[in-house]
């Protein structure tokens, strides 16, 4: 039994939290280009600002990115996530991929609600899922994230307001939250060989995910 | 022996969805609802043995939420489960100050999760 009736119920978390970013661990720098602050957002993680001079950007492979805003509150940020490849099995089983595009999901809707955006709102434009990795293969990686992403904002009510999924070429997203405005560009295959680690990496990191295992019962 | 009713409280569908797939699997009944002020009315409607609810919603959050059912004599001493993506020791405090009988950090493990359910269920 992991919960325990006593103050020190936290138990380990694993080395890598994959669910959130702290402020500390993004990198942002000045893109003279777009005239705005980059603000890059690695796999597994999110960000949400309500600055108009920022610019989120994120590199996809067959990971997904949800861009959502809202238009009134002039709030809004990404996500990039891919599931784990685990046990296959119904919508709304709880399985372990569900739980942790779940999470990518709501993690990034609830940054937003917490800076005042509005869940009924809410702007989403949704990215990526090429079949990158094994282009071979029929039921992609990147089909799976794709079919998990539309699925989910399905389920939840949310429409989708633009999109551009699949294909085998990665891409690069630039997002505006304050604006909505997304610049999208598609690369050549694997111009960066980065890319491909760093996807290849975070599919290691979550093939197994661990819960964060934070429960806590009061006295 | 009736089975024991959960409510579970969640403006997220999916995870009433995932919630309700985990306890309906281990034999308990199910009642849910959307917010606060939805859970307040599932509650007066159907009762509950646990309630199980998120922190961030519109409408009633999960902190007023369990607030107005410890003014309600009836749900007093109800276990009331946190389940909500708040890891900050000052929302947990929050959480406990209202009345909250566990908080538990999303993403949910299904095993762990239903061991807690029993430990509190009356």
């Amino acid at each position: 039994m992991n919960t325990r009736r006593n103050a020190q119920l936290f138990s380990h978390r694993s080395g890598v939290d994959l669910y959130t970013a702290a402020a500390s661990e993004v990198k942002r720098f000045f893109d003279p280009r777009f005239n705005a602050t980059s603000v890059m957002v690695l796999p597994g993680r999110h960000y949400v600002t309500s600055a108009p001079t920022e610019m989120v950007v994120t590199l996809l492979g067959s990971c997904v990115a949800a861009c959502i805003r809202d238009p009134i509150a002039l709030v809004g940020g990404l996500n990039h996530f891919l599931l784990p490849e685990s046990d296959t099995g119904q919508w709304g089983a709880a399985n372990a991929a569900m739980r942790y595009g779940n999470h990518a999901m709501e993690t990034l809707i609830n940054d937003i609600i917490k800076r005042g955006g509005d869940r009924g709102r809410l702007e989403v434009k949704v990215f990526g899922g090429g079949n990158i990795i094994d282009v071979q293969s029929k039921n992609s990686v990147g089909k799976l994230n794709i079919d998990f992403v539309k699925r989910y904002l399905l389920n939840e009510g949310i429409k989708i307001s633009a999109e551009h999924l699949g294909g085998s070429l990665p891409r690069r997203i630039h997002y505006f939250p304050v604006t909505g405005k997304v610049k999208m560009l598609l690369l050549k295959r694997h111009p960066d060989q980065r890319l491909f680690n760093a996807e290849m990496s975070y599919r290691e990191r979550i093939a197994a995910p661990e819960d964060l295992d934070d429960i806590e019962l009061f006295d | 022996m009736m089975p024991k009713k959960i409510l579970t409280v969640d403006d997220s569908k999916t995870m009433r969805d995932m919630l309700l797939a985990t306890l309906r699997r281990a034999g308990y009944e199910v009642i849910q609802a959307e917010h606060g002020e939805d859970g307040l009315a599932k509650l007066e409607a159907n009762g509950a043995d646990v309630i199980i609810t998120d922190i961030n919603m519109p409408v009633m959050d999960g902190i007023s939420f369990i607030k107005a059912c410890r003014k309600r004599q009836a749900y007093a001493a109800t276990p009331i489960l946190t389940l909500t993506t708040e890891s900050s020791e000052e929302k947990k405090a929050e959480g406990r100050a209202a009345g909250a009988t566990g908080w538990i950090v999303k993403p949910f493990n299904p095993e762990k999760l239903l061991r807690v359910v029993e430990k509190v269920c009356p």
